[in-house]
């Protein structure tokens, strides 16, 4: 499924070092001796170090065992994946596989592993290190990543122990062939994408026919001894550093430098202002921090959509509250919100109004099939009446005795989204209807939106709570089945309690129909029937602000994969101009 | 004597027992889980994998249950595994312990440095010039607060003046001992997190030094016609630092448990980070972990307090 299509409304904005070049042609000494020529100026060369700076520590070095985005950015320079992805498009590139097919009926998966490529240790790595990574997930008690190799053929009963292998995956040569249960799209990126472990280091912790033993406790999960990366750990100090050292036999071209250093710093402002002062040379900052750091000379500016949005969510099972299940009152709601004024004051214009689900930057997005809701009072007005609501005497609409009135939750200490819930209440009291704010912990708020049952809608109703400001961060692949199917109302993450057939049958054909024309139609419809029908105000989708020394070369961030490896995609290709 | 030690130590540890259980309680009775937090945002899980992520974390069952398992490793010696970095407690905690001593340790030695001879110099000095700013530099300490402070010191020395770096705890590539740069890194978060203590001493010793001075002694020592400096230093601080030393019986609990505030700011890997990232993502080994080392140091220094004081006066004992 080769995806080509570059996200229309990708925004990046690239600060040149034209001017500097310049400068440093013009000095006196360069004119006396005779000028090097302009392609030298270019050419990588060895040396240096990069110091990134984040504000959580990794967790732990092993794919297996990590769910979280540091400990991704640090393992992803150690262990390579089968395929990558364009960064800016999220089509699939090769890697490990240098070539890779889906058949037609979705259920196979083939892959053509590079030759030559060795661990760097020397150890050639094969097929079976894909086997033994599958084999590492499904053995694991802690791992939370078992949903990525689980419908392949024989990975549970592998799992629970009543197989010694995972019967779907076959290695031949250089030919390693994945079985599906069943037609599932997303795995080729899913399983892609996943880190590849080795065995010969691993091994010692499994056993094909004890499935009590598994590689939860392993040593070189928090020190990886081999990779296939560009670079090899060294040093972690928890909270503090971890230091990389070039993998000198990398097999992908680089890398160029000698050092990759991870540094925390916990504190977003001195995280800014390690920036500006050199003691470290890249980062991802907050909106509050770009003006600052623009005036740097030495930083390189990158602003881009990441794939992700936050939204609010109208839970349409909640008792006492079943104005949410009218499709007017939500599209009025849409109407009565002037998110672009958030996404100004906020987030200082780095992000863009989100009108469904799928990312404007990902290949199946379609803006044109998208219904959009401007800001506008006065209609948002109209719709409520068209509806039956009379302006009470405190001016909030009242309809059968019910006041259009609920409470909003979001977690405090979010400051994006207490914004939205300050800005939403006072919008929303303009056009006569009431919203009650509330922050609470985000554990108390996960809980509340994942788990509990409505008092009076019960066992058929939702989660605990009437309007609630959340977030998606989104992956490569467009499937929404999980969030917007409506087998997924209970259990799952379709915690608004959204029906409808339209998307149903959309999300399962985007599962099931691997062609990507099938699965673009299919996403189309899908993100149609959503912005009709505005099960949530879908809200905005924030820029990842990204700042670089310019010293380094060959940086080419995008949105794909999403925040995990984000811009380090190609960290082998930077180097240091001298 | 031994008899009111062993009944002291007793006591102490079921008073670390009663914390432990409190602890354990509270941190589980918060909402939210270990294993929903690290769920949250990632792939779909069925709801019987989640279920066996649970057991394999401890998590699934009763909180008596958990915590008998917890007691039992503890009193073994095994401080037991942290859910989110998947490696044992006591290794995280000796990785991290000796970087909040060096902070800690050099703050309190600054405080009393600074604040000991400030007090005492403004209960001489009393009702002076000097006696009012002293009083303004402490009510300051006090007032501002920390994170402010280390801001401010980050802006102004590192980023304007470019004295000292940003934070951290060693240049990326200079040596463990290259002693400058460690004192460079040093500076600001000492200077941040003395500055409460000085305050703190400085008051203290003002009023200890005034009641010293109204006592009987040091007017016979003045009518002696002993030097000025000789009454302050030997009669009246002498005297008046005993309460301080006293005063200090809690600060091998602080010492260990560093300042989550200053940490912060400054990128410090220290006990306080440790702590607080813990305490988010409910990382109850960990938080375990803290708890009963700084309890059990909170309560042992209090022992050794009360010894002493039984041992200086004997009436303590009997009570």
């Amino acid at each position: 499924m080769p995806h080509r299509r570059t996200g229309p409304l990708v925004r990046m904005v690239v600060i040149l070092m034209a001017g500097l070049l310049l400068i440093a042609g013009c000095a006196p000494a360069r004119n006396a001796t005779s000028p090097a020529p302009e392609a030298s100026d270019n050419e990588p060369v060895a040396g240096g170090r990069l110091v990134v700076g984040a504000i959580a520590d990794a967790k732990v070095l092993n794919p297996v065992l990590s769910s979280d985005v540091p400990s991704a950015e640090v393992w992803g320079r150690v262990y390579e994946s089968l395929i990558k992805v364009d960064p800016q498009t999220g089509a699939p590139t090769p890697r490990l596989a240098e070539r890779y097919e889906v058949a037609p009926d979705g259920q196979r998966l083939t892959f053509w592993l590079r030759p030559g490529v060795t661990w760097s240790d020397g150890t050639p790595f094969t097929g079976d290190d894909v086997k033994a990574t599958a084999e590492a997930v499904m053995r694991s008690k802690k791992t939370v990543r078992k949903s990525i190799f689980q419908d392949i053929v024989g990975a549970r009963a592998y799992g629970e122990g009543k197989a010694s292998t995972i019967e779907g995956i076959s290695v031949q040569d250089n030919v390693v062939t994945i079985r599906l249960e069943k037609a599932f799209c997303p795995a080729i990126t899913e399983i892609g994408l996943f880190g590849m472990i080795p065995r010969h280091v691993f091994g010692k912790y499994m056993d094909g026919q004890d499935a009590s033993k598994n590689i939860d406790e392993a040593e070189e999960n928090n020190a990886p001894t081999v990779g296939t990366g560009p670079f090899i750990f060294s040093e972690w100090r928890p909270n503090d550093r971890i230091i990389m050292k070039k993998n000198e036999r990398f097999a992908f071209g680089g890398p160029y430098l000698d050092e990759w250093v991870y540094k925390v710093h916990p504190d977003t402002t001195t995280l800014a202002a390690a920036l500006k002062t050199g003691e470290i040379d890249a980062a991802r900052v907050e909106p509050k921090d770009v003006e600052g750091l623009q005036q740097s000379d030495h930083l390189a500016y990158f602003s881009y959509l990441a794939p992700g949005y936050t939204y609010i969510a109208w839970n349409q099972l909640r008792g006492g509250k079943e104005f949410f299940q009218n499709a007017n009152i939500r599209r009025a709601l849409a109407h009565g919100l002037d998110t672009q004024a958030v996404i100004d004051s906020v987030l200082l214009g780095q992000g863009q109004k989100v009108y469904a689900h799928t990312p404007p930057v990902s290949w199946a997005y379609e803006r044109s099939a998208l219904v959009e809701y401007p800001y506008d009072p006065a209609r948002a007005r109209q719709m409520i009446e068209a509806e039956g609501w009379k302006p009470g005497a405190d001016g909030i609409y009242e309809k059968d005795g019910q006041r259009l009135a609920f409470t909003m939750y979001t977690n405090s200490g979010n400051k994006i989204r207490e914004t939205l819930l300050q800005v939403a209440t006072e919008q929303y009291r303009q056009i006569g209807v009431e919203v009650t704010p509330r922050t609470e912990a985000f554990e108390a708020l996960n809980e509340r939106v994942g788990k509990s049952k409505d008092a009076v809608y019960g066992e058929r109703g939702g989660h605990d709570y009437d309007a609630a400001i959340l977030g998606w961060s989104q992956g490569v692949d467009p499937d929404a089945y999980g969030v917007w199917h409506s087998s997924q109302i209970r259990s799952g993450q379709n915690q608004v309690g959204y029906q409808n057939e339209v998307v149903d049958r959309a999300v399962e054909t985007g599962r099931t129909s691997c062609a990507r024309e099938d699965r673009l139609a299919a996403y189309k419809a899908f993100n149609t029937q959503l912005s009709q029908d505005q099960p949530y105000n879908f809200g905005f989708a924030v820029n990842t602000l990204l700042f670089v020394n310019k010293k380094f070369q060959g940086v080419a961030p995008g949105p794909f994969p999403n925040v995990q490896n984000g811009y380090l995609w190609n960290v082998e290709q930077w180097w240091v101009k001298p | 004597m031994t008899r009111f030690i062993l009944r002291r130590l007793i006591q102490a540890v079921l008073t670390l027992f009663g914390i432990t259980i409190l602890t354990f309680t509270l941190v589980r009775l918060a909402p939210g889980d270990p294993v929903s937090l690290m769920v949250a945002g990632t792939a779909e899980m069925t709801a019987a994998d989640l279920a066996a992520v649970r057991v394999a974390y401890g998590v699934d069952e009763p909180i008596p249950q958990q915590y008998l398992r917890w007691l039992g490793r503890m009193l073994s010696g095994d401080l037991g595994q942290s859910l989110l970095y998947k490696r044992p407690v006591a290794q995280m905690i000796g990785a991290t312990l000796p970087n909040t001593l060096q902070l800690s340790g050099l703050a309190l030695l600054v405080a009393l440095l600074v604040g000991v001879p400030l007090g005492t110099l403004a209960a001489l000095r009393r009702g002076s010039v000097v006696d009012q700013a002293i009083r303004i530099l402490s009510v300051a300490g006090h007032a501002i607060p920390p994170f402010w402070l280390g801001l401010l010191f980050v802006l102004t020395f590192a980023v304007q003046l470019r004295f000292f770096p940003v934070g951290g705890m060693l240049t990326i590539g200079a040596h463990d001992w290259d002693l400058g740069d460690r004192l460079a890194h040093l500076v600001g978060p000492v200077l941040t997190l003395s500055l409460a203590g000085i305050a703190n001493y400085t008051r203290y010793l003002r009023t200890e030094v005034l009641d010293v001075l109204a006592q009987d002694y040091v007017r016979t020592a003045r009518a002696k016609g002993l030097h000025a400096r000789t009454v302050a230093l030997a009669h009246v601080l002498r005297n008046a630092l005993l309460p301080v030393i006293t005063a200090l019986g809690g600060i091998l609990a602080t010492l260990v448990s560093g300042s989550l505030v200053v940490e912060h700011v400054f990128a410090w890997p220290g006990m306080g980070r440790l702590t607080f990232e813990a305490a988010r993502a409910k990382d109850y080994p960990v938080i375990m972990g803290v708890v009963v080392l700084t309890s059990a140091l909170l309560l042992l220094s209090y022992l050794i307090r009360d010894v002493v004081y039984g041992v200086v006066d004997p009436r303590v004992s009997r009570t």
